[in-house]
């Protein structure tokens, strides 16, 4: 009570309270206003014209955290190289960092903030197939932003409700699926026992695989799937291991099959090994020992070992010191590079306009590819009138009606003498079907 | 203690309006711009609030110790979800339900619009209930710490639920392609102003039904319950058929949240429904705002998800990179350090509950004191 009399001067309590709440409202209005109108009549950086604004989200924080530092990077990398060579429409490229924090909620948080306060003309982002889905549904579509994700390969992709603003840069999971069983068949093995991860990306890629390899005539002896971190795969590996597959392919990350691939070498009865793109982890070989694992064959999607995929690699090595283990780097890379010449091809930073330039330079005409000179040559074809085909660091990049990559390749990587090594690269067509059925998720 | 509790909710929500309104404007100068933004955020922060005033339901009200909010929430998703959509076409969507068409040829005027969607809000909120009551059974007998991992438990269940089970919830993939509310009537630049009026209607409705409910005997028993269920059992009161009852409906309340969340995203997949964002940032809204009454609710949905979204917009000034990438974790620090200093400064909360019996027992008091005033001096205050 003694404190409540702090305000009033008499016993006038209720009185002097409303009106020293009022005093106090009016108060700060008074400071805040012309705070705020000060920043609104601040001209806006008027300058011949807007930049192109690219907006990434990629995940800083959450369970993908080591995926969105070295993203950026790749990013970054592309638009210093493009910004190098003069920028798109005569100014600079702008890159937005946002966060996604692995969550799909956080994405589209982030890009109505990228879209509608930093003014960003085209997004990548949605690295998980949540966070896309979510992403494109409720920003992309809707409003019409052109979305790229460089990893995202969920099915609902292909068929989601984007106005046909989604795109990606990744192919899909389910074309590896069908290499993998091609390669399964190729080195001569009957039977096969699936180990795969309980997600999206295990899901899709292991349907894809055993449809591919019952449709050549293989055995599947059984599929197991099997949840994250956990202290010890035994019964997993034991359903496997009891049905004597001719080979065991593991569908995983490196850190479940971290312990399961141990637990198999000191078993001492290992089957052959083929594995999936999530596995192709130096670091992951290291740990366990390369010998145990000399000659184990595997696949992985979309780093196609071209010369742009090298300039790439080379370029990232010198830029930040090292190529870090991460994979979908080169598409990230890709995705900055299709932005800026179909901005440059439509002659505008319009999301639409650049919407609608961006099949025409991925698929037909000229060749042109990543690199600052290489992306000189490429504005002056477009200046000239050309049509242009980018050739990605990742792939050929031509798409589809649905927005989704077309054409690309499947690496087959082996275990050789201490080292990762490309086997062979085998080009997939997509266009006509070539494949069963669609992508499934990495997930990444 | 009246002076701070007074001042500390105008200077905090001053100053998330302010954060809210003033870095947007700061970033564009165009007050255009930051109405588009600012007009999502609101829905989003109208749902949240659904869903705070559930919870508020359950631990302001009744006092039950609910950590697993984001199931409900989920369920409620999940369940509008599958009840306004086309039926699954099977190649790589499958879910059960799928009503969306037959609902909309209900022959009621403009039926598309509104009948697959009030269908789908209900059954969110049906289907909650229903599940708060098999839970309720086995988990209202059991004290506070116990319910509250129980129902940790529970969530994750159910979390795990929609990521494996295909058949049912179309499992790790998703559901995509959720139908808006009255998505014909406005198009698409101004229908973010419709859900908004939608959502905060919303929000309204189910503000006045629960007052109405709390301010009567049946709330009255609530509160008792929550502040000494045993003195309530001695004044003849069921406690656990009440606290049942309080448990349900905040259940439901939350599942009609979840459903507005399926559809202003469009799309749902099981890794939106974490922990943290579910159950974790809703009682932050809770503490902060304050337990125990309904203002309390919304101003902290208001602060917390206000201080949570504008901190990202940090990201777009040009910081040093190392601060760069801390920036995300700085907002848990935010939250945190808002909860701390609201706790410091008003152990109750933002807006602390009043404690007031009932209207009619206030008139009686004050005109007894305005009775006593007449008849003592004025100096003896």
């Amino acid at each position: 009570m003694a404190m409540a009399l702090r305000w009033g001067e008499g016993g006038r309590r209720d009185g002097r309270w409303l009106g020293g709440r009022v005093v106090r409202a009016v108060g700060a209005a008074a400071l805040v206003v012309p705070l705020l109108a000060g920043t609104v009549l601040q001209p806006a950086a008027a300058q011949g014209g807007e930049p192109l604004r690219i907006g990434t989200i990629f995940p800083f924080t959450g369970d993908l955290s080591d995926f969105g530092p070295n993203f950026y990077n790749a990013a970054e990398l592309a638009v210093s190289q493009i910004n190098e060579a003069g920028g798109v429409n005569g100014q600079p490229v702008e890159l937005l960092r946002g966060d996604s924090a692995t969550s799909p909620q956080q994405t589209v948080e982030e890009a109505r903030r990228l879209i509608d306060i930093e003014g960003a003309n085209a997004l990548i982002g949605g690295v998980a197939s949540g966070e896309a889905l979510q992403v494109v549904e409720s920003v992309a579509g809707p409003d019409g932003v052109l979305v790229i994700s460089p990893s995202a390969t969920s099915p609902a992709l292909t068929t989601v409700n984007d106005n046909d603003f989604f795109f990606r840069t990744t192919i899909s999971d389910a074309a590896q699926g069908v290499v993998m069983a091609d390669v399964a068949r190729e080195l001569g093995y009957q039977t096969a026992c699936v180990l795969y991860l309980n997600s999206a990306y295990g899901q899709g890629l292991t349907e894809a695989f055993v449809a591919g390899f019952t449709a050549q005539g293989g055995e599947v002896t059984n599929q197991v799937p099997h949840e994250q971190e956990q202290a010890s795969y035994a019964s997993e590996l034991a359903a496997c291991t009891e049905t004597e597959p001719d080979v065991l392919v593991g569908v995983s990350y490196p850190e479940s099959a971290g312990v399961y691939l141990r637990e198999l070498v000191e078993s001492g009865e290992a089957p052959a090994l083929l594995l999936s793109d999530g596995l192709r982890s130096e670091d992951l070989f290291e740990g366990l020992g390369w010998e145990s694992f000399e000659g184990t064959v595997g696949t992985s999607p979309g780093s196609e070992q071209s010369e742009t995929g090298s300039a790439f690699q080379a370029a990232m090595e010198e830029t930040y010191g090292e190529l870090p283990s991460v994979p979908y780097l080169a598409e990230v890379y890709d995705a900055v590079y299709l932005i800026a010449l179909a901005a440059e091809a439509a002659g505008s930073n319009d999301s639409t306009a650049i919407r609608d330039a961006l099949r025409d330079v991925a698929a037909d005409g000229t060749p042109a590819v990543p690199g600052s000179e290489e992306y000189t040559a490429a504005v002056e074809a477009i200046g000239a009138g050309e049509d242009i085909d980018y050739q990605g660091a990742s792939g050929s990049l031509d798409y589809d009606e649905n927005g989704d990559v077309a054409r690309g390749a499947i690496v087959v990587w082996a275990v050789e003498g201490g080292a990762i090594t490309v086997r062979e690269t085998r080009p997939l067509d997509l266009t006509a079907g070539a494949t069963a059925s669609p992508q499934a998720t990495p997930s990444a | 203690m009246i002076n701070r509790s007074r001042w500390l909710p105008i200077a905090i929500v001053g100053f998330v309006t302010l954060l809210l309104v003033g870095l947007p404007l700061e970033r564009t100068g165009n007050v255009r711009a930051v109405v588009d933004f600012l007009v999502p955020a609101l829905a989003t922060m109208a749902i949240f609030a659904v869903v705070c005033i559930g919870l508020n339901v359950q631990w302001g009200y009744t006092g039950i110790f609910n950590f697993g909010v984001v199931g409900f929430f989920l369920v409620g998703a999940y369940t509008a979800a599958i009840v306004t959509m086309p039926p699954a076409d099977g190649e790589f969507s499958t879910y059960v339900g799928g009503f969306g068409q037959t609902l909309a040829n209900v022959p009621l005027p403009g039926a598309a619009h509104w009948v697959p969607h009030l269908v789908g809000a209900l059954a969110a909120a049906g289907i909650s209930a229903v599940l708060a009551l098999l839970l309720a059974w086995p988990m209202v007998r059991l004290r506070e710490d116990y319910l509250a991992i129980a129902l940790i438990g529970t969530a994750e269940v159910l979390r795990r639920i929609a990521t494996e089970e295909q058949w049912l919830v179309n499992g790790s993939r998703g559901l995509a392609g959720i139908p808006r509310p009255l998505a014909g009537l406005a198009d698409g630049d101004t229908y973010k102003y419709l859900f908004l009026a939608l959502a905060l209607a919303t929000l309204a409705l189910i503000y006045l039904l629960i007052d109405l409910g709390i301010r009567s005997p049946w709330g009255r028993v609530l509160r008792a319950i929550r502040e000494d269920e045993g003195a309530a059992a001695a004044a003849g009161k069921n406690v656990n058929g009440f606290k049942l009852q309080g448990f349900v409906l905040g259940a439901a309340i939350m599942g009609a949240g979840g459903a507005f969340y399926a559809f202003q995203q469009g799309a749902i997949s099981p890794e939106t429904f974490t922990h943290f964002f579910g159950t974790f940032i809703i009682w932050a809204m809770l503490i902060a705002g304050g337990s125990g009454n309904m203002a309390g609710a919304i101003v902290g949905t208001y602060v917390i998800w206000g201080l949570w979204s504008v901190t990202l917009q940090l990201q777009g000034y040009d910081l040093p990179r190392f601060l760069a990438d801390r920036v995300p974790h700085l907002r848990d620090t935010i939250i945190g350090l808002t909860i701390v200093v609201v706790l410091l400064v008003n152990p109750r909360g933002l807006v602390p509950e009043r404690a007031r019996v009932s209207r009619w027992l206030d008139r009686r008091v004050s005109s007894m004191r305005r009775a006593e005033k007449a008849t003592t001096s004025p100096a003896a205050d």
